[in-house]
């Protein structure tokens, strides 16, 4: 983008002398031009341009000011009109605002020269920059025909650019065109224009074709290029591409190398989508510090475009943070990120993914979460009866939201998104909890659920996936009455030692398998559960057998509450011990391998509820 | 083939229905089209009051039900294998859409069929959507307007305080349940079937009341209901919602409140333009925008003082130039920033960076837009940083004894002394002081707004907060800190305003919220002028901090045009434009209130009086409608100057008004007679219709008009 500028700001003398009646021309070799210590009223509006012009990178604020000035001067400088939407989009973001003072110039352009094709030069240099800026800002707002058209446009006029090939195929990937963009792109190749940018375009196609190696190969080519670039290259994005193709094969190793290698390159905090990929392949791996490591990163990079605001992948943010928050045993916070990323808007121009993609995942992550969080309180001792009528209430509002923002998410997977594209495990676009995609099998009919699934495990031959797909099967077969399939189903995939990665699918697998097993087996898989992710017992509403044998009665009595299971407990080697002294309340838990917590309360109750929170949840 | 009064009843409960069903798409996105929603609704709700009126019994109703469900259930999972597998995912998208359906058509069935079988379904039917009306809207409690999205959206759409909207939207509900249950209950099905709830209707005494007339003054009685809540909590909404900082300009007066104080609102209070560059904000990213401060210690508290003190703060209202007349000797650790404030909400004060040198009223220019006014600030902000502070002295070398110890009078309680000695024991020099306090506060005391101490006028609250339970929120902690610091000699007073967190800002925009609200401790530092020592509280129980709402800023952001100002010429009287525009503002505003008031009671008179005049046409009893005919026609006597009086028969009133308007036959009262003392009459409908008619067609043109529209009669209506 900063090339586009100072391509931008060189043609700024032959912008400034097309215009009508101006005949102050700026001098592109006044090195200070700000000393004019006059009033901005008191300026002419090419004065007030040029010192835009300059102060745009260390003052943005004061150069917006001096061109809103420039136009209020003269309503119809073009230049003043381009400039300030040129801010709005690279400086602020806000696209809305950038479409209509492009619009405009363009409109005044129209009305001073007439329609386009022009001879001058200076107008059709005019002319080229608006159409340009045009495809860019409607590209910015998900609006890829008409950026689409604008291009073909400028074309048409003879206009060059060396980004357009690229531009126009990664449109066409955004239209779900990926063969006319694998051409456009080799058309840039061929051409030798922009070839970094072209060959990282026709690697993310080529892998959203099937072809993934041929696309890591390529992407691999554009990360050579970039990086032969020195500091003018953006080596971090072919990287990240390259990553989510390694996620896509279920080579976790490379793809966070890939990642984490992008992240520390100069422009990798431009993006946010290396950190963003690497906090999602921790929280498929439960490694939820890590993941909450990368996503401090990526806010920390954001720092740096304070006027921007921290709006820019806000929802993205929230979304992950709730996913962690989610895996932590925390779903009541989950649930406010997640309202938080309902909130806020995210423009997908320049990322794979789209609005769709984003807002099923939220939607289901939502669904989740509430119902966790219901299975929570559920087994949350209250201490008076009007306490457990209000818990009563926000469970049944809780359920029905859960249901509805189930539904929702169902119907933006099924109609927007191309007949559940996102089904395809990992999918690069998608955002969704890929562990936790059970549920939406849960209340299909058997046969429906396992034609899904036959169909999608013909088309869809990597191994890994396989047990993505088998779990969700399960889900289903447990919920329709095949319990003994679905056992035997689940069981392969706990004992299945290649997804030591998706730590998070085994955690979901045994959350569903604990329930229809032998009541035998049970205390067994609950320990196993306990060692993958303690929160999963909380968020499935499971119990955990703790040997409570010289606990006082009351605590007895108020744990049976929990999701302690105390009946079967004798046996476990988990034993609670409870102590008191002047101050307050111990309680003890010792387990295999030396375990030992303990938690201290003021009474009873808050007794329960640190240890509740100190062994099955992992957030502070 | 239907009973014209089942259709009618069928489109009643379908207008009911659409109406709740348009509202509920409104506020969650049903996401499957209200195309198929409304008139699958049409279906059950037709089918379900035919099925009452052919008198299908209630097992039966329930076993269809079963069946079709039954049903559903096999064509799904008919259908599930008829599928081709390239379809499946259409099928089942179909499917989801029509579970909803399906749904909606047995909930409208059921209702509707249950209205006319139970006698009191439709009163719990009312009851339960005032029930869920009441759920939904409760989180609008402790004046959280903003939590629901619908309440925000409309006052922004319609330019409304959010109260106003809530409390619209609870009468507007209100009143169309009644209107609803009225329209229900005068209807009666002329059927033999016996059973049916609505023929027995009108002869239960107990659905009597149920006429326009008592349904009207019902309304009314909800009106002024909702206008009283409205104004009783206008007021507790303006100080409650602010963090406990209020708005005055009077000298002797806080504005700050110690016992209200609910500031999670996130309604938008004003827009704040930066139009250059302050990056050198000492206080970065956060941004104290001042409105007044008080340094006036009076009893216990601090209130704003006269005009000799706190030369710095403007002091202005919002459509008011100000030009800074005493130049400031501190202007070096400063620097000019340009600001432009958007209002959208009322305020009393000016507010912008300290110090503000001029402040000159804008004109917006772009009338498409909520802004209720807008000025421009020019600022000489504070570039001081923390190690330029640390080395001067506090207070200024030039005042008078008198200002030393205006800003220095400590607080009559000796423990705010002793407290303060002894945070401060290992202060090594005046700052340390400040800060040593702060840290005291910002460790211990725990930020909620919801402190809840018991108070007397007479006690100190901030005594309450720092010698107690150190439970308070920025009222409190500003209070305490200028207690402290003035114990210790230390200059000091309270800031008030906005605080807000320029990292949310976009573009320089500023979007300011009523949680924005803020009270703050400053310290007078040589050279540098007043400097917010704001505490920081570790602990915090409940924080107003909500995410700004980035579509409503970007939407602000293109509204604003190109502005100008208003008034160039400073010589200007300021003053006299103000008070003028404010008095005109206010005689308008009062104005219009009482006009609407009148309008709306007599907008509801002759509601009632439409009715009694025309309530005969829609009576079915024949009983009832000769009375009604009778009452109808003494009403339109009683208009045109012809009471009844007291004890005179109804014979002998007829006889009275016979000479006056020879249509009136005495046979009406004869006949009228029958129908009350007979056991059976025997009354001619017609010929009484008919009499009602050429009574009103002899009447001249005065005296139809006064028939229409002299109220008179409505208050007479039991006499008759």
């Amino acid at each position: 983008m900063n090339k586009i500028i100072l391509i931008f700001l060189l043609l700024l003398p032959i912008f400034a002398s097309a215009q009508n009646g101006n005949n102050e021309f700026w001098d592109p070799f006044d090195l200070n031009p700000t000393t004019d210590n006059r009033d901005d009223q008191e300026k002419s509006v090419e004065t007030l341009i040029r010192e835009a012009s300059v102060l745009i990178y260390d003052q943005p604020l004061t150069a917006r000011s001096k061109l809103t000035v420039a136009l209020k001067k003269d309503p119809r400088s073009i230049l003043a009109l381009n400039m300030l939407g040129n801010y709005y989009m690279t400086n602020v973001g806000h696209y809305r605002l950038a479409l209509k003072y492009f619009k405009k110039a363009e409109k005044i352009l129209f009305e001073d020269f007439g329609k386009p094709p022009y001879v001058d030069y200076r107008q059709q240099l005019l002319h080229s920059e608006i159409l340009r800026q045009l495809g860019a800002v409607r590209q910015n707002l998900d609006l890829y025909q008409q950026a689409l058209d604008n291009l073909n446009e400028y074309e048409s006029y003879g206009y060059s650019d060396p980004y357009l090939q690229s531009s126009r195929a990664w449109i066409y990937f955004k239209l779900k065109q990926p063969e006319k963009g694998i051409e456009e792109a080799k058309n840039g190749i061929r051409a030798g224009s922009a070839i970094g940018n072209n060959l990282n375009i026709l690697g993310i196609l080529y892998s959203v074709i099937g072809e993934k190696e041929k696309g890591i190969q390529t992407l691999l080519k554009a990360y050579d290029f970039e990086k032969s670039l020195g500091s003018y290259g953006r080596s971090a994005t072919p990287l990240n591409n390259m990553g989510e193709v390694y996620r896509e094969l279920f080579k976790e190793d490379q793809a966070a190398n890939s990642w984490e290698s992008a992240v520390r390159l100069p422009d990798g905090c431009e993006h946010i989508l290396p950190s963003l990929n690497l906090a999602v392949i921790h929280i498929e791996g439960l490694r939820l510090k890590l993941a909450e490591i990368a996503l401090k990163n990526f806010q920390s990079c954001f720092a740096q475009y304070p006027l921007k605001n921290n709006e820019e992948h806000q929802s993205l943010l929230e979304l992950i943070l709730a996913r962690i928050r989610y895996y932590q045993g925390d779903p009541a916070s989950a649930i406010t990120h997640l309202q938080n990323a309902i909130e806020h808007q995210q423009w997908f121009g320049s990322i794979g993914t789209d609005i769709a993609d984003l807002q099923s995942a939220i939607y289901s992550d939502y669904s989740k979460s509430l119902l966790a969080y219901n299975n929570q309180l559920r087994t949350t001792p209250q201490e008076t009866f009007l306490d457990k009528l209000a818990t009563w209430k926000k469970i049944f509002t809780n359920s029905i939201q859960a249901s509805w923002y189930n539904r929702k998410a169902k119907l933006l997977l099924l109609s927007v998104l191309n007949k559940f594209e996102d089904l395809d495990v990992r999918h690069t676009d998608s955002l969704l909890d890929y562990p936790s995609l059970g549920f939406y099998f849960q209340n299909l009919p058997k046969s429906t659920a396992r034609r899904v699934i036959t169909a999608q495990e013909k088309l869809d031959t990597r191994p890994n996936a396989k047990f993505y797909y088998q779990t969700y099967l399960a889900f289903n077969l447990a919920q329709t009455g095949s319990k003994e399939e679905a056992r035997q189903i689940l069981q392969q995939v706990i004992n299945e030692p290649k997804i030591e990665f998706d730590q998070a699918l085994k955690a979901q697998a045994l959350a569903q398998l604990i329930p229809i097993s032998p009541e035998s087996n049970q205390p067994a898989l609950i320990e196993k559960l306990f060692k993958t992710q303690p929160a999963g017992i909380l968020n499935n509403n499971l119990k955990f057998p703790v040997n409570s044998e010289g606990l006082p009665t009351e605590l007895i009595k108020l744990l049976e509450q929990t999701n302690f299971d105390l009946a079967s407990g004798k046996t476990t080697q988990f034993k609670l011990t409870y102590t008191s002294d002047s101050e307050a309340e111990y309680l003890t838990l010792r387990g295999p391998n030396n375990y030992l917590t303990t938690v201290q309360g003021k009474d009873n109750l808050s007794l329960i509820k640190n240890l509740i929170k100190e062994i099955f949840t992992e957030y502070e | 083939m239907f009973n014209q009064k089942l259709i009618f009843l069928i489109t009643l409960r379908f207008l009911l229905i659409s109406v709740i069903l348009l509202a509920t798409n409104q506020i969650v996105n049903l996401d499957t089209s209200l195309f198929l929603v409304i008139p699958i609704s049409l279906l059950g709700v037709s089918l379900g009051f035919i099925f009452a009126e052919k008198g299908l019994k209630l097992l039966a109703l329930g076993t269809i039900s079963i069946l079709a469900i039954i049903a559903y259930q096999l064509c799904f999972y008919l259908l599930n294998f008829l599928a081709p597998s390239s379809n499946l995912f259409l099928f089942i998208n179909i499917f989801t859409h029509l579970d909803l359906l399906a749904l909606i058509f047995i909930i409208n069935l059921w209702s509707a069929y249950l209205i006319l079988r139970i006698k009191s379904y439709a009163t719990a039917e009312v009851f339960l959507i005032l029930v869920a009306c009441l759920t939904f809207f409760s989180l609008h409690q402790n004046y959280r307007f903003d939590l629901i999205k619908i309440v925000n959206d409309l006052a922004w759409q319609l330019s409304a305080p959010p109260l106003g909207i809530i409390t619209g939207i609870g009468f507007a509900v209100i009143s169309l349940l009644i209107a609803y249950l009225f329209l229900l209950g005068n209807l009666s099905i002329e059927k033999k079937e016996t059973n049916l709830v609505f023929n027995q209707i009108r002869t239960e005494r107990r659905f009597k009341f149920f006429n326009l007339g008592s349904i009207a003054l019902i309304i009314g009685f909800f009106l002024l209901i909702t206008y009283a809540v409205f104004n009783v909590h206008q007021g507790k909404y303006e100080i409650a919602v602010q963090n406990g900082v209020g708005s005055s300009n009077e000298s002797g007066v806080s504005p700050l409140n110690f016992y209200s104080a609910l500031g999670g609102s996130n309604q938008p209070a004003a827009l704040v333009r930066l139009e250059n560059d302050y990056l050198l904000n000492p206080h970065s990213p956060m941004m104290y925008l001042r409105e007044s401060a008080l340094s006036q210690l009076k009893k216990n508290e601090l209130v704003l003082a006269n005009q000799e003190y706190d030369l710095d703060v403007p002091r202005t209202s919002t459509y008011q130039t100000y030009v800074r007349k005493v130049e400031l000797d501190n202007a070096s650790a400063r620097q000019e920033v340009v600001q432009k404030i958007y209002l959208l909400g009322d305020h009393q004060l000016a507010f912008g960076l300290d110090y503000p040198k001029t402040i000159r009223p804008l004109r917006l220019q772009n009338k498409d837009h909520n802004f209720k006014g807008a000025y421009k600030v020019t600022s000489l902000a504070p570039t001081y940083n923390v190690e330029q502070v640390k080395e001067l002295q506090l207070g200024a070398k030039d005042w008078d004894s008198k200002t030393w110890e205006h800003y220095t009078e400590k607080h009559a309680d000796p423990r705010y002394q002793e407290l303060a000695e002894k945070l401060t024991t290992n202060a090594v020099n005046r700052l340390d002081m400040v800060l040593s306090i702060l840290n005291y506060l910002n460790n211990n005391a725990i930020y909620t707004l919801t402190p809840n101490h018991e108070t007397t006028k007479d006690q100190d609250p901030t005594a309450q907060f720092l010698f107690g339970d150190l439970r308070g929120y920025c009222v409190h902690f500003a209070h305490a800190t200028v207690y402290l610091l003035r114990a210790l000699g230390i200059p000091s007073r309270i800031g008030t305003g906005y605080m807000t967190d320029f990292s949310q800002a976009k573009d320089g925009h500023i979007l300011l919220r009523m949680s924005d609200r803020h009270a703050w401790a400053e310290v007078y530092i040589d050279t540098i002028g007043w400097v917010p020592f704001d505490t920081q509280p570790k602990q915090v129980e409940s924080h107003a901090e909500t995410p700004v709402d980035q579509s409503l800023l970007d939407n602000l952001i293109d509204s604003l045009g190109n502005d100008e100002e208003i008034i160039n010429d400073e010589l200007l009287d300021p003053e006299l434009k103000e008070s003028k525009t404010f008095e005109t503002l206010l005689g308008y505003l009062q104005i219009k209130k009482v006009l609407l008031i009148i309008s709306l009671i007599l907008l509801i008179f002759y509601l009632i009086k439409i009715y009694l005049l025309l309530s005969w046409k829609l009576s079915g009893n024949s009983e009832d409608k000769l009375k009604k005919i009778y009452r109808t026609l003494c009403l339109m006597l009683q208009d045109l100057g012809y009471p009844i009086r007291s004890g005179e028969t109804k014979l002998d009133y007829l006889i009275r008004i016979q000479n006056s308007f020879p249509v009136v036959d005495q046979e009406l009262a004869k006949v009228l007679n029958q129908i009350i003392y007979a056991a059976k009459a025997n009354p001619e409908n017609r010929s009484m219709e008919k009499l009602l008619q050429d009574f009103y067609h002899s009447l001249n043109r005065k005296q139809k008009i006064l028939v229409i529209l002299n109220p008179n009669s409505i208050f007479q209506i039991k006499s008759k």
